[in-house]
């Protein structure tokens, strides 16, 4: 994993870029989320294989995480397969997370993007393959995120919620 | 706790238990409960004609219940959960006054009759404003969790409150 360029000089958030990770994300099998973390959300699925977990897992820097966040405890990787519509408003993400990657699993329409406390847009992540986003969450000053599948496409990420 | 609405699949409204929800807060607790026990005492409260003396409220039952102050609800304006899935307004007791009033213990439901519960992960934050619908000033935030229990009675309170920031 490379982590590049800031997006906003207010925004703790880098793009990064992994090697391919030949992921066939159409062949494999998904379950609707099961409301842990997203409550009551039906157009978000998620694959279980733990093998392709630590495929994605690998391709990070845990080098460069550590430095970014050094007490992160834990890395939660999960493999997302969004359907049109699916739609999570700006928030900050839970307390319990302390950062989060998120991966392009193909050339996505859609990418998280980063709002001011006023709801004002600042800036939006790479939709392109093998591309993203490294935020830092629950720093000053207060940033939000979002992310809306506004196309006919379904959107395929893999997100690591850096614990 | 409070008293269950049914007990499938054997029906029970006891006397003795009835005390004990009463006095201790626990319809099926093992608590001891002094005889005799009047309805009349449970009710209006007191020990006229009862081995205990039964409070006016069951304040160790929740939420006992949660419109009994106050004269309505007050809103809480443009609450976002942690993930991003819910935004929109939680209610609590006109009692408490301005939302800078709320915090740890109190209640918030999703209706103004105070009466749905949010059912789901209950991290949540509040953007500041310089309303009186908001927790913190213009320019903070607001963090908290709501610890969400789903029994005989439904009720959601704030477990935890972080300062503005």
């Amino acid at each position: 994993m490379i982590v590049k360029n800031k997006l906003h000089k207010d925004v703790l958030a880098w793009e990064v870029e992994v090697e391919d990770l030949n992921i066939d994300v159409e062949s494999l099998n998904y379950k609707l989320q099961d409301g842990s973390l997203f409550n009551k959300i039906t157009t978000r699925f998620e694959n279980h294989n733990k093998e392709l977990k630590q495929k994605v897992l690998n391709a990070l820097d845990l080098e460069a995480i550590k430095i970014i966040i050094p007490e992160y405890k834990e890395i939660d990787i999960k493999i997302f397969k969004d359907a049109p519509g699916f739609k999570l408003v700006p928030h900050y993400d839970n307390r319990d997370h302390k950062g989060f990657i998120m991966i392009n699993l193909i050339d996505n329409i859609n990418s998280t993007v980063f709002y001011n406390i006023n709801e004002e847009l600042l800036c939006e992540a790479s939709n392109k393959k093998n591309k993203g986003v490294f935020h830092v969450l629950h720093q000053r000053p207060h940033v939000m995120h979002a992310i809306e599948n506004t196309s006919n496409k379904i959107r395929y990420t893999t997100i690591a919620f850096i614990k | 706790m409070a008293v269950p609405i049914s007990s499938c699949p054997n029906p029970e409204v006891s006397m003795l238990k009835l005390a004990r929800e009463a006095l201790f807060g626990d319809y099926n607790g093992s608590d001891t409960v002094t005889g005799p026990i009047s309805l009349y005492d449970m009710i209006n409260s007191g020990s006229a004609s009862s081995g205990n003396t039964y409070p006016a409220v069951n304040t160790s039952s929740e939420p006992n219940p949660v419109t009994r102050n106050g004269t309505g609800s007050l809103e809480l304006t443009n609450v976002t959960d942690g993930m991003g899935t819910f935004t929109g307004s939680l209610y609590y007791n006109s009692d408490i006054g301005n939302a800078s009033n709320l915090g740890l213990g109190d209640y918030l439901y999703l209706n103004e009759a105070l009466s749905e519960v949010y059912c789901g992960p209950g991290n949540f934050n509040q953007p500041g404003s310089s309303s009186t619908t908001t927790h913190c000033p213009a320019g903070q935030n607001w963090y908290f969790v709501l610890n969400i229990v789903v029994g005989a009675v439904d009720y959601s309170k704030i477990g935890q409150s972080d300062a503005c920031s």
